[in-house]
């Protein structure tokens, strides 16, 4: 599966922050482009959720899951 | 928990080729954290570094001289799939250790793209592992790892790093990518480790 | 770095299958009874999860097709022959099954009629389903803004909608326009060939007229209409998209 965006992390991350996550705006720390949440480019089929800025790739968000226990990182954004 | 109706999910096959929680796939899923990159061969080169006297690179030019074994293997990944019987082809990473004496007790695989995983050297001895160009008789495809990815098939597929570029020799193990955020430091898909804590 | 367990805010719900319904042969609606339906945007979707006997789970993101103004909420779904829940909802689902599902959830590709206008849908295949959602809340409401609307379809048979989108036609503020990518009628009067800048330009509007743009389709199909419009002057903050990982169209 090739990847997709960030509204794909939409369900998850409402469930886990309790709020609509995709109109978060983000300004990436490797290009500093901005931009919302949605337009992240998102790869889902590996172990985890790596989400990656548009332009210049740098990962904005990384989302694991295991025994139900989730693990949240946001390492592009400053 | 509610039961969907008619739905069967994934099979589980109770062979003993199989480890727990793993279903067998005859599909090759392709599994990615970032893009593709696709480096020129003329650029390319696998380098040993870190607790070394000094780095030592192979060109892909020299990889490819270097003694290639063709070998099959079943590979489990920790997404839950199995697929039997994969036919590779590399170089085994005695080869280039032997060439390459170290005190280091671990390894961290980097790749293009900045992908890392972590592996005691323990595990990369012993004709257990390879630096694989090779699939099912053909170059190994960019979106499978192409020009070539490190092949472990005895931990679970992350610990088989894509796009190759090296290892780093440590005396101190330090997790990889999917170790920092929860997953397994070792990987054995055996003692079903998949996640920090199993 | 930071490592936090977090508790879970948004719960599951479960949905009465009504009726199922062939849109093309590999494209199924769903239509659901949800008590205490708490309302949708036009544009969002769901998630629907999958519980096997042996206790294995997995979910998958499905955009609603109804219109908040709807009576009832459905999915649309195309069948992927290498999918694990596609084909479940496609070949097996029946009226009278239970759904589980949580949302609505997504607030970025989401209409609403005081965005602005005028009004641009990209659609590739089954890209057209929350798109769908808004021409219907667009029509329920009266608003007065303009659309235009792009389909991209492999063949006639394949394209999802076909009599809503024609009826929808029919209607002053409202222009379809419909391309065919492998196989057309003879006879057919609509656009052939995939999209690219002209076809664009052709079925949208003047990029000085400020339109406001969803795009909805498989990655590739998105890229493409996403960099075409952008070539053509779109603004790129008045272009929202959405990505699937559905069949090419």
């Amino acid at each position: 599966m090739g990847p997709l965006d960030g509204n794909a992390m939409a369900g998850v991350m409402h469930d886990l922050l309790a709020r609509d996550m995709t109109t978060m705006g983000y300004k990436c720390a490797g290009c500093g482009r901005s931009g919302v949440m949605a337009e992240m480019v998102v790869y889902m089929s590996g172990p985890g959720t790596v989400g990656r800025c548009r332009d210049c790739d740098t990962i904005l968000l990384m989302l694991t899951e295991g025994h139900g226990m989730y693990c949240v990182d946001l390492p592009g954004m400053p | 928990m509610a039961v969907t109706r008619g739905f069967v999910g994934r099979r589980t096959a109770d062979s003993s080729r199989v480890p727990p929680g793993q279903y067998v796939t005859r599909d090759f899923p392709v599994l990615s954290a970032g893009p593709t990159p696709y480096t020129p061969l003329d650029a390319w080169d696998f380098t040993i570094r870190g607790g070394v006297d000094r780095p030592v690179s192979w060109s892909w030019t020299e990889f490819q001289a270097l003694p290639h074994e063709k070998f099959t293997v079943d590979i489990h990944c920790v997404t839950k799939w199995t697929k039997l019987d994969m036919a590779w082809s590399g170089v085994s990473l005695d080869t280039f250790l032997d060439a390459t004496p170290t005190q280091a007790a671990y390894a961290l695989a980097f790749s293009d793209g900045g992908y890392t995983t972590n592996i005691p050297l323990a595990d990369l001895r012993g004709g257990r592992a390879w630096v694989v160009d090779e699939y099912d008789g053909r170059p190994l495809d960019p979106e499978h790892g192409g020009p070539a990815r490190l092949l472990v098939p005895h931990l679970y597929f992350w610990k088989s790093a894509k796009w190759i570029r090296g290892l780093d020799l440590r005396a101190a193990d330090q997790p990889g990518f999917w170790e920092m955020f929860g997953y397994h430091n070792y990987g054995d898909p055996w003692k079903e480790q998949r996640y920090y804590g199993d | 770095m930071e490592r936090a367990a977090l508790l879970r805010r948004l719960t599951w719900q479960t949905g009465t299958v009504i009726s199922t319904t062939f849109e093309t042969p590999r494209v199924k609606t769903i239509t659901l009874a949800v008590p205490d339906w708490r309302g949708h945007r036009a544009g969002q979707h769901l998630d629907v999860r999958l519980t096997a006997p042996d206790g294995y789970q997995t979910e998958r993101s499905y955009s609603i097709a109804t219109a908040p103004t709807d009576e009832y909420l459905s999915l649309t779904v195309e069948r992927l022959d290498d999918g694990e829940v596609s084909p479940y909802l496609v070949d097996e689902l029946r009226a009278g099954d239970e759904l589980e599902f949580r949302g609505p959830v997504g607030g970025h590709f989401v209409w609403d009629n005081d965005f602005g206008g005028p009004l641009f849908l990209v659609a590739g295949g089954s890209g057209l389903v929350p798109l769908r959602s808004m021409l219907r809340y667009h029509r329920a409401i009266g608003s007065r803004v303009p659309v235009r609307v792009l389909c991209s379809a492999r063949s006639l048979e394949l394209l999802i909608y076909r009599e809503e989108l024609m009826e929808m036609a029919t209607y002053d503020l409202v222009d379809v326009s419909i391309t065919l990518t492998r196989e057309a009628p003879s006879s057919w009067r609509g656009y052939r060939g995939r999209i690219d800048p002209m076809l664009l330009s052709m079925a949208g509007w003047a990029a000085d007229q400020m339109p406001l743009t969803y795009i909805c389709g498989p990655t590739a199909f998105v890229e493409t209409a996403a960099a075409g419009l952008v070539a053509l002057g779109y603004d790129a903050a008045r272009i929202r998209t959405e990505r699937f990982g559905g069949t090419g169209v």
